[in-house]
């Protein structure tokens, strides 16, 4: 059953509908809040409940002509704008460079390095504006394409790829700072 | 940092991260009301007289308003009060254009008016 016919299901108050479509979502969504929402597990699960409850009390917001997985994570998106916009934290920066720059050929795949460089990285991006962390978190974690994250944040494809790339030189960037001050390479 | 490293980072990222099993709990109790009350209206014509009264679709009631009243007005026959006719063996003739069935040949069935007998 596809996600479209299990809404329909949720909307029709078939009582098995909801608990397919929570555990297909449950986590990519709890991920997607703790991410945007500076780890805070904690407020994560209060915003994946809201979100859920949203769905369950209102299902007719769901137009069955969209896609449902770009609906559920634009909602989403908006939860977190919103609470952003609540704390009032913005950040912007502009950048010519390429993202590139800042690959390290010779990074190794041990477990220990991995795992430190992984930690480094979202401690960096959670320092991050959260336009550019949401692009980050729906391209390379979620796969979804720019056209669909176009669809999902409400803004033209020219703009989601030129933030992507910035959000990349940024990320690279601040990882790179990191490595410098800390006298490390995770690639050597 | 390439495409393919940070796709690599993020799928390796808070692999075993789960929500509270209480959300669950939680949402599927909310599911449970809801589903409830579809239950108790779905046999109701709350829906339909919703329907009905809102301004949605407004254009198609119109049209369909507009039909049932030209139908009702194409469909009116008047009443002639000169075409009923007492009658001798009813006291009055409510269909219109028939005589009196006492006058109605072969029968002759009202024996009041029957002049053969």
């Amino acid at each position: 059953m596809s996600d479209e016919q299990l809404m329909a299901a949720i909307t029709a108050g078939n009582p098995n509908a909801f608990a397919g479509l929570y555990e297909r979502y449950n986590k990519r969504l709890y991920y997607f809040f703790l991410r945007m929402l500076g780890s805070d597990t904690e407020l994560a699960n209060d915003f994946l409940q809201d979100l859920f409850l949203k769905i369950i009390q209102k299902p007719e917001l769901y137009k069955p002509h969209h896609k449902f997985s770009g609906w559920v994570f634009s909602i989403a998106h908006n939860m977190c704008k919103n609470e952003y916009r609540n704390r009032d934290v913005r950040k912007h920066f502009k950048s010519e460079e390429n993202p590139d720059q800042y690959i390290n050929p010779d990074i190794q795949e041990n477990a220990a390095t991995r795992e430190s460089l992984i930690a480094e990285v979202f401690n960096e991006l959670e320092l991050m504006d959260e336009n550019q962390r949401s692009i980050l978190i729906l391209k390379y974690k979620e796969n979804f394409n720019l056209k669909e994250i176009s669809h999902i944040l409400e803004l033209p494809v020219g703009t989601i790829k030129s933030r992507l790339h910035y959000a990349r030189l940024e990320l690279s960037k601040r990882v790179k700072q990191k490595e410098t001050f800390n006298g490390k390479s995770y690639g050597k | 940092m390439s495409e393919q490293e940070l796709i690599s980072i993020f799928a390796n990222d808070a692999k075993g991260i789960a929500p509270d099993t209480s959300v669950q709990e939680r949402l599927e109790y909310a599911y449970l009301l809801k589903s409830t009350s579809y239950k108790t209206t779905q046999n109701s014509f709350l829906g339909m007289f919703t329907g009905l009264f809102s301004w949605s679709d407004l254009p198609a009631k119109l049209a369909l308003a507009s039909v049932v009243i030209v139908i009702s007005v194409m469909n009116f026959q008047p009443k002639n009060e000169q075409l009923f006719s007492p009658g001798v063996d009813t006291t009055l003739n409510s269909v219109p254009l028939r005589i009196d069935t006492a006058g109605m040949l072969p029968f002759f069935g009202d024996t009041c008016s029957n002049g053969q007998s």
